[in-house]
């Protein structure tokens, strides 16, 4: 079976087969020999080459040993049906990872800004934190008033 | 005659999280029933699970919880409880709450309100220490401190310069400023991060002392005049002077220092008429120079590290002594074995620039085995919230030497798994890997100095990490196929539910 990868630095297609207790799986020209065992919902003992391995799926994300990866696995022709229609990625778009509470907006509509440069301090668990321009340009839109609260992933500021 | 002391039958617990879990263990131990308070968003928390009784306060945040002081005496009422262990933060260091439990017939389990407010205000304790002979740093301290004095004060003794929140602790309301442009927007903000930290915009400056180390001493002092000190932690693995890792023994300093700085710190409380557990902060230069900082006139988060070489259990001792018994451990009893480390476990992200990370745990192993102690708040299943502090848990780990014992902590954070939500475990094992951190050889400015090498990581297991997702997919597609005849979602969770099929 033909799947998609894609990691934090690499993109490529592997192949995974099943092979009477085993899986056989070829990463960039490496072929791999895995024995999997499931041991709960969310855990289980991977063996590759007569080392053992603690894994651990949640749903967006895989640990090994207690380390965390993302890796993004897909059918290949959807990730193909995905690149054609999917838009342009906003790149001017300030996004938070985590909800908040607005504590200042430094930038306005129209303002120049350079890639880098804190637009708003975000407060959460008591603590300030700045976002930065993810580009240089002129602010577009401001999306967020101060002493606000804003949910995770939501677009504060755009820049053009 | 000699009165009789009683022990208490009964103690609430001012606080959440982990330092709430660790009061409750010491209380069990003692026979102690404990009493829990709670916020709305802590009703499923393991304080409250872990108390033999547990009240609402109502309210999400900390001003409409932990910090209602009417509402936390009336609890302790209802309860019959006859004292209350404040913990760390909250109303710990509040000489009006320490006040207000004297007047309604409670135990504060702290020191006398005077000499939280003589501490608790850093320019007092500058004028009181620098009395009692208490070495101090040069600095600026006076009632309507303007931006005019302070920049002219700063320029004097040289930049860099500190800003610091008279009425604070814990690094908030605290900047470094290198130079005259910065300073304006620094004290502006020093300004307002005190006000909202701790109601109270009043702050001070001071020279910045260079490569300077944290290095606190532990006391402990009893009702009846008794102050010993326990040793020392080493606190300089700092990020925005947020403490990240301490140690005891300090590798920066020996025998005889550690001695002086002791007895320094005794003076020091003693000074204010110091009775309970406390820690008397001091910053320690390159030639070795030791300069009293702050004194935190309560339990500290990194207690365990002192608790592990010296065998003492502070939080017993803290009710002991707040119940009037004499200290039983004399200064010539104290005898520093071994070594200890702390690593914090927050739940942030430090490849985006250590933001919190809140959520749920959808999965979490502790370490255990030798010389390993977990103070943790959370369990599998918890959700970390936004509204309190991002530390879950305190990891410590003792063995016979420094070299030891950061080899049994690498061991213990390789076994210590939190997922759902980020953490600042990985960034752990680069510290104490690091040659300068091996060598002992570190100051506050280490984390600063090194940020590079300490956020790369390794990814050795990236290929393993890939396999294992392929077999997920796999699986996945396969159960979709064989239940539904068609595929279904990449989600492991449902293989797993499917895996007897296969």
């Amino acid at each position: 079976m033909e799947v998609s990868v894609r990691t934090g630095k690499r993109e490529f297609d592997a192949n995974i087969e099943k092979e009477k207790d085993r899986y056989k799986i070829d990463i960039e020209g490496k072929q791999f020999f895995a024995d999997y065992e499931p041991l709960s919902e969310t855990d289980g003992n991977l063996i590759v080459e007569g080392k053992s391995y603690h894994v651990i799926f949640t749903d967006n994300s895989v640990y090994v040993n207690g380390v965390h990866f993302d890796i993004e696995t897909i059918d290949p022709l959807k990730k193909e049906l995905l690149k054609s229609t999917k838009l342009e990625k906003d790149e001017g778009a300030v996004v938070t990872s985590m909800p908040g509470n607005v504590k200042k907006v430094l930038v306005r509509e129209g303002d120049r800004v350079e890639a880098g440069q804190p637009v708003v301090v975000l407060e959460a668990m008591k603590m300030e934190n700045e976002l930065d321009a993810p580009k240089s340009g002129i602010v577009k839109k401001v999306n967020v008033k101060e002493n606000t609260p804003v949910e995770a992933n939501a677009v504060l500021i755009e820049i053009e | 005659m000699v009165k009789e002391v009683v022990m208490f039958d009964k103690v609430l617990i001012a606080n959440r999280g982990e330092i709430a879990v660790r009061v409750i263990r010491t209380l069990k131990e003692m026979g102690i029933k404990s009493v829990a308070v709670f916020s709305d968003i802590d009703r499923k928390s393991f304080h409250v699970n872990m108390a033999d009784e547990a009240y609402p306060l109502g309210g999400k945040t900390s001003a409409e919880s932990y910090l209602v002081m009417d509402k936390i005496i009336e609890v302790a009422k209802k309860s019959d409880a006859q004292a209350i262990h404040p913990g760390y933060g909250f109303l710990s260091e509040n000489e009006k709450f320490a006040k207000m439990c004297e007047d309604n017939g409670i135990v504060f389990i702290g020191p006398p309100p005077s000499a939280i407010s003589s501490m608790g205000d850093k320019v007092t304790a500058r004028r009181i220490m620098e009395k009692a002979g208490v070495p101090i740093i040069p600095g600026l301290e006076k009632e309507g401190l303007t931006e005019e004095e302070g920049l002219k004060f700063a320029k004097r003794v040289g930049f860099p310069v500190m800003i610091k929140a008279s009425a604070g602790g814990g690094g908030k309301g605290m900047r470094k400023v290198l130079n005259e442009s910065e300073f304006s927007k620094a004290f502006r903000q020093a300004k307002s991060e005190a006000l909202s930290s701790f109601g109270d915009d009043r702050v001070y400056i001071e020279k910045f002392l260079e490569e300077p180390h944290h290095i606190e001493i532990q006391i402990l002092g009893d009702k009846h005049g008794n102050v010993i000190y326990l040793g020392e932690r080493e606190c300089s693995v700092q990020r925005r002077h947020q403490k990240v890792i301490e140690e005891s023994p300090s590798p920066f300093i020996d025998d005889d220092m550690r001695k002086k700085m002791g007895e320094t710190a005794v003076r020091a409380a003693q000074a204010v008429g110091y009775f309970n557990a406390g820690t008397v902060e001091f910053l320690v230069d390159k030639h070795k120079n030791f300069y009293f900082l702050e004194m935190n006139t309560r339990l500290q988060v990194e207690h365990p590290v002192t608790e592990w070489v010296t065998g003492v259990d502070l939080v017993e001792y803290q009710l002991r002594v707040a119940a009037g018994e004499k200290l039983d451990i004399k200064q010539e009893d104290v005898v520093l074995r071994g070594h200890s480390i702390e690593c914090r476990i927050y739940a942030e992200d430090p490849e985006k620039n250590f933001m919190p990370s809140p959520g749920k745990i959808e999965r979490l192993i502790t370490p255990s085995g030798p010389g390993v102690r977990d103070d943790s708040g959370v369990f599998e299943g918890a959700e970390v919230s936004l509204y309190y502090d991002p530390m879950i848990s305190k990891l410590t780990v003792f063995h016979r030497n420094r070299k030891l014992a950061i080899s049994r902590m690498l061991r213990a954070l390789d076994e210590y798994v939190v997922a759902g939500i980020k953490t600042n475990i990985e960034f752990h094992k680069r510290v104490l890997t690091h040659p300068d951190f091996v060598k002992g050889k570190y100051d506050t400015t280490f984390i600063d100095n090194n940020i590079d090498y300490l956020l790369e990581r390794e990814n050795v297991n990236e290929d393993i990490a890939i396999v294992a997702s392929l077999i997920r997919y796999y699986n996945s597609s396969f159960a979709g196929k064989v239940k539904e005849g068609k595929k279904t979602s990449s989600k492991w969770k449902d293989y797993a539910k499917n895996c007897w099929i296969i």
